[in-house]
């Protein structure tokens, strides 16, 4: 991942994909430590929320799902300087912004919705779920 | 490799019987006669057990062996050669002591635990005392670690003294065991609004967080090593309050820090346990979150900041780390 280039987005917009059956077998003790790492960085970084549940759920047999784990490495890649500021005087209101995608899953069509919730122009908690 | 030499004595008879053992395996070292040398006989002697080595391993062959799959991700030693294990040891081999008697030969060391004893004994923690019959002890070991600073720089040495907790049973030793901590929104939360304000944000540390509560039941521990009374070495102290390492020390030390929070005017915030706050009037607010034994707290009135540090300095053993930079780690 050391000579990767960084891309844009964390995620291929409109990328999904539910469980596959077939393709190579990949090392999945590795995706779980993609997994993990990505999990313990979302304590800074809300924009890869979606993204990180999402590949967590392909735990057992990820194939495609590896590269969409990778695709995270090399967004973060480009934006290793990023973290949360809290800007002083800032906005005295707490803004909370919430999306939902109806029946996104293609497995089993439940619903994924997610929030933010932004004090003094930074994000203090966030979620996404599915 | 059964293969017995004894000891290569000089004499004629000794180098006799070599060779004739030497000849039953098929290897004559006759030929430089009764005058072989010791040198010859240790020559054969090797080139023998080379030999026995390869038919050992022959004759047993090898069991295939499958690595189970859960740990897979583990690297074994097996296989390495001598240096690369060298290397290996000084990359995992922390610089921390193990034991006691690996510390107890640093200066720094034997200060941390002398400052640790101290500590302990002037929140008489515990007193020395018989074993009662039928009552049973607890053992404590020294744990060492070196604190690092945010530049990963030493910081200071720590010396702690644990309870071996997973001797005791429940509901002999200990009932409840839970303890609340800070959600990491909350914190997030308490800088934002920090930051919106222009408030200062806070950090207090609390020495031996754990050794502030006291205890609802009877516990004995062993004497710490290095430091048992001379003459007493086999009496026990008997705790009076929580020590590292026992399964009810985070809820005591919390239900502790907690009874002096509402002591003090604080309020407990409904949703988040570790959330304290205290008003007062003309709109004076101080907020304090409590992240086991560190704790954070922003305020808008510099007066106030001050009554409560020194009041928590007096109340508990408290480094005051200034200004926060450097949080749980992250």
């Amino acid at each position: 991942m050391k000579e990767s280039n960084a891309v844009m987005n964390p995620m291929v917009p409109g990328f999904k994909a539910g469980k596959i059956r077939q393709g190579n077998r990949i090392d999945e003790s590795y995706y779980k430590q993609i997994v993990g790492s990505l999990m313990y960085i979302t304590t800074t970084r809300p924009y890869i929320m979606f993204v990180v549940s999402f590949i967590s759920r392909f735990m057992t047999r990820p194939i495609l799902h590896l590269q969409a784990a990778k695709r995270v490495l090399r967004y973060l890649k480009g934006t290793v300087d990023y973290g949360i500021f809290y800007k002083k005087n800032g906005n005295k209101q707490l803004v909370a912004f919430t999306n939902s995608d109806y029946a996104g899953d293609i497995e089993d069509r439940n619903n994924t919705s997610g929030y933010v919730f932004m004090l003094s122009e930074g994000a203090v908690s966030w979620s996404s779920k599915k | 490799m059964d293969f017995e030499w004894g000891e290569e004595g000089e004499t004629d008879g000794d180098e006799a019987n070599s060779c004739e053992d030497a000849e039953i395996n098929g290897h004559n070292i006759a030929d430089s006669g009764v005058e072989s040398n010791w040198d010859d006989i240790k020559g054969s002697r090797d080139t023998l057990s080379n030999i026995i080595h390869k038919e050992d391993v022959n004759l047993h062959t090898r069991r295939e062996t499958i690595t189970p799959s859960w740990i897979r991700d583990h690297v074994s030693g097996e296989g390495l050669s001598e240096e690369e294990t060298e290397l290996n040891m000084a990359i995992v081999t922390s610089v921390d002591p193990l034991s006691y008697e690996e510390a107890v030969k640093s200066y720094n060391w034997r200060e941390a635990m002398d400052a640790k004893i101290q500590s302990i004994q002037r929140n008489e923690t515990w007193s020395l005392t018989e074993l009662p019959a039928g009552a049973k002890k607890i053992g404590v070991k020294w744990i060492y670690k070196t604190k690092l600073n945010e530049f990963g720089e030493v910081d200071k040495f720590k010396a702690r003294l644990v309870a071996k907790g997973y001797a005791q049973q429940h509901g002999v030793d200990y009932i409840e065991v839970f303890a609340p901590v800070a959600r990491m929104d909350t914190i997030r939360m308490l800088i934002a609004l920090a930051a919106q304000r222009s408030w200062l944000i806070y950090q207090l540390d609390v020495k031996s967080a754990f050794l502030h509560r006291e205890l609802s039941e009877d516990l004995f521990v062993e004497q710490p090593k290095g430091y048992e009374q001379k003459g007493n070495e086999h009496k026990v102290y008997k705790l009076h309050k929580a020590l590292y390492g026992l399964k009810q020390a985070p809820r005591a030390w919390f239900s502790r820090i907690e009874t002096y929070f509402t002591h003090e005017g604080f309020q407990k915030c409904i949703s988040e346990q570790t959330l304290f706050v205290k008003q007062i009037s003309g709109g004076k607010i101080l907020i304090v979150s409590v992240y086991v034994d560190d704790l954070i707290f922003t305020r808008d009135d510099e007066q106030m900041m001050l009554e409560f540090k020194k009041s928590m300095m007096k109340v508990f053993d408290m480094t005051g780390l200034g200004k926060m930079r450097f949080f749980l780690g992250i």
